[in-house]
């Protein structure tokens, strides 16, 4: 198994796929770190404050955390239906038994890499806002820790999530064009479907919201706590909704049950992609 | 654990993709210290069964060992038997030496064994470019070099000359022959007989997913004898005379007789006896590739017709005109033929043309 590990760290470090997606990362991630410190610096903000400095670190390392795990499927699908598009599968499974080894030692280097993705990510989103907003906006440094533990969680687990779905569609193009339509398109089409009706809590429930949930469960309340005080029992739900929707996760709902419902759909997601790759006949 | 026999066995193989049958309950066995040809044409599910044997593809019944146990009970796979299937499993933006180190790692071999088949194949100046830019004749070297890597006692090849030329088949063959002669065990397929003549010892025929020839290459050979085509008043009075005397005929689709096993000479002699005057006579000799047609098209077939002994009125002249006679085994065959599906198959030669072959 060890040397199956190893197989994959040298597939990944002697092709240029796992580059070519962390450099969006890092670029999106400072961009959102630097954008959101911006914000927090606004003399709006500052006079609703009366000066106080906010500590919008967190919220921004949430912002970017949600907006670049997209990358960190796309790593995970493409790794698996990159060797059925190399036909690379075929040598694969010939020197490894059962095939199911294959896979695990892919979940095991890639959680790897993607605990590589989920630092740069809390770097370069942590230098954007020493950049737009100096040392001064990250909260305490445990609060920064939570909030960027919380993120290579979501990457690692979305990472699983796009091996799982690439040993099942085991078609690049198929497994791109899912991934990017459910959640650029009909995540956010279901959930706003969902909004009006008795069942809207399913909201909550969906993937994507449960992923980001994972993060803005942890640093929407550590803010608000963090901004208001002793007033914090004060704060209107309605505050807390206006930073939900945009640093992710949703009232009152806690940060370890976004990370419960996402395991879940990464062990479905795994499971399905190692039975369909136990039975699948390879051309 | 495996038994290290190097034996590859094949019982009853089947497979079905929908309604297509690739594999008809296929049967052989692969000897250690030989190098076996398996050949059948295009489309004939040679690539299927290699597929199944390696355990890429799951039969739909039947089985198939390789050391006495399926593949997917082999630990460490790879240096077990190792398989050339395409030239295609490269990565284009690695290089011929990071691609193997790849599975160095994962076969738990030290990473100079990765340059020590690289020159195995001749492909040591290569070790640094990517394979993207790799020949065919270099992808065919290169994949077997991938083969290789684990040592393997076994090596299963299919099409392996394909892109080769003519400098590099004669160096396949020259190394698959070392390679058996070192007591390990080469299955190789091909579409073209002659190509395998010189280098194969043993072949498996298959045709239509059935196996119509396992067996010497020089019984093949030995056991056919040249035969007569002859055009005659009377086709009916000279095969009963035939029959009389031992031997077989059969109608061909224009009226004329085979008769295998024989020279024209006889033939003359017997035609003068039965009374029947001889239009056209022509002596044959079967060289192997035409043996090889003869077994894979289903075209002729040695056996003694069992109806009544004169062209049936609304004879499809395609089809086999019946099945072995009283002797079992059609005359002229050696012993290596081993005739293993019972009857021919017309009704597998449109829905399995081109399918499930080399895929």
């Amino acid at each position: 198994m060890n040397g199956l590990v190893k197989a994959e760290f040298r597939k990944i470090f002697t092709t240029h796929l796992w580059w070519a997606l962390l450099l969006p990362v890092a670029v999106l991630s400072f961009l959102a770190g630097w954008g959101g410190a911006a914000l927090g610096q606004t003399d709006l903000v500052l006079e609703m404050t009366r000066g106080q400095k906010l500590p919008t670190g967190l919220l921004t390392m949430s912002l970017s955390t949600n907006n670049v795990t997209v990358f960190a499927v796309l790593l995970g699908a493409l790794a698996v239906t990159g060797e059925y598009r190399q036909k690379t599968v075929t040598t694969t499974f010939l020197t490894a038994n059962p095939r199911g080894a294959v896979l695990g030692a892919k979940l095991i280097a890639y959680t790897n890499v993607a605990l590589l993705y989920g630092l740069v990510n809390a770097l370069c989103s942590s230098l954007g806002g020493l950049v737009g907003l100096g040392a001064d906006g990250f909260g305490e440094l445990p609060q920064w820790l939570m909030v960027g533990g919380a993120g290579l969680l979501s990457m690692v687990l979305w990472t699983l999530v796009g091996i799982g779905l690439g040993a099942l569609v085991t078609n690049s193009v198929a497994a791109v064009l899912i991934i990017l339509g459910y959640l650029l398109v009909f995540e956010g089409m279901a959930s706003s479907a969902l909004t009006q009706t008795p069942v809207s809590w399913l909201t909550d429930y969906l993937p994507g919201e449960a992923s980001s949930g994972i993060v803005g469960n942890v640093s929407v309340p550590m803010f608000i706590s963090d901004v208001a005080g002793a007033r914090e029992p004060f704060v209107s739900k309605t505050a807390f909704q206006l930073l939900h929707s945009a640093f992710g996760g949703s009232y009152g709902f806690p940060w370890w049950g976004s990370l419960l419902v996402f395991v879940g759909y990464a062990a479905v997601f795994v499971a399905g992609g190692w039975l369909a790759t136990a039975k699948r006949d390879i051309l | 654990m495996h038994d290290g026999s190097g034996r590859i066995l094949v019982q009853g193989l089947h497979k079905s993709f929908g309604p297509i049958e690739a594999v008809h309950n296929l049967n052989f066995s692969v000897e250690p210290g030989s190098v076996t040809g398996f050949l059948g044409p295009n489309g004939s599910g040679k690539t299927t069964t290699l597929r199944m044997v390696l355990g890429l593809i799951r039969p739909t019944s039947g089985a198939a060992y390789v050391n006495g146990q399926p593949f997917s009970r082999l630990p460490n796979p790879a240096t077990v038997v190792g398989a050339v299937l395409d030239s295609q499993g490269f990565h284009s933006g690695q290089t011929a030496r990071t691609h193997l180190r790849c599975y160095t790692a994962a076969l738990n071999l030290p990473d100079q064994q990765a340059d020590r088949v690289l020159e195995l194949v001749g492909l040591s100046s290569a070790a640094t470019r990517k394979t993207g830019g790799f020949s065919l004749g270099m992808r065919q070297r290169l994949a077997l070099a991938t083969a290789l890597l684990g040592d393997p006692g076994i090596l299963i090849l299919d099409e392996p000359a394909n892109g080769l030329d003519p400098e590099g088949i004669a160096w396949l063959r020259g190394f698959l022959k070392s390679f058996a002669s070192t007591g390990r065990t080469v299955l190789v397929s091909s579409h073209l007989l002659r190509e395998m003549e010189h280098t194969v010892d043993n072949v498996v025929i298959v045709s239509r997913g059935r196996c119509v020839y396992n067996g010497g290459l020089e019984q093949l050979r030995a056991g056919q004898h040249s035969r007569v085509l002859t055009r005659v008043s009377d086709p009916a009075a000279l095969v009963t005379l035939l029959n009389q005397e031992g031997m077989t005929a059969e109608y061909l689709p224009d009226g004329r007789l085979v008769i295998p096993g024989t020279d024209s000479g006889r033939v003359a002699d017997l035609a003068l006896r039965a009374g029947v005057a001889v239009q056209e006579m022509q002596d044959e000799n079967l060289d192997l590739e035409q043996i090889f047609f003869q077994l894979t098209s289903g075209q002729y077939t040695g056996g003694v017709p069992t109806g009544p002994a004169h062209p049936p009125p609304n004879a499809d002249p395609w089809a086999p005109s019946g099945h072995s006679g009283p002797g079992g085994d059609p005359p002229g065959l050696g012993q290596g033929y081993q005739r293993t599906s019972a009857e021919q198959h017309r009704h597998g030669q449109d829905d399995n043309g081109g399918h499930g072959g080399n895929a």
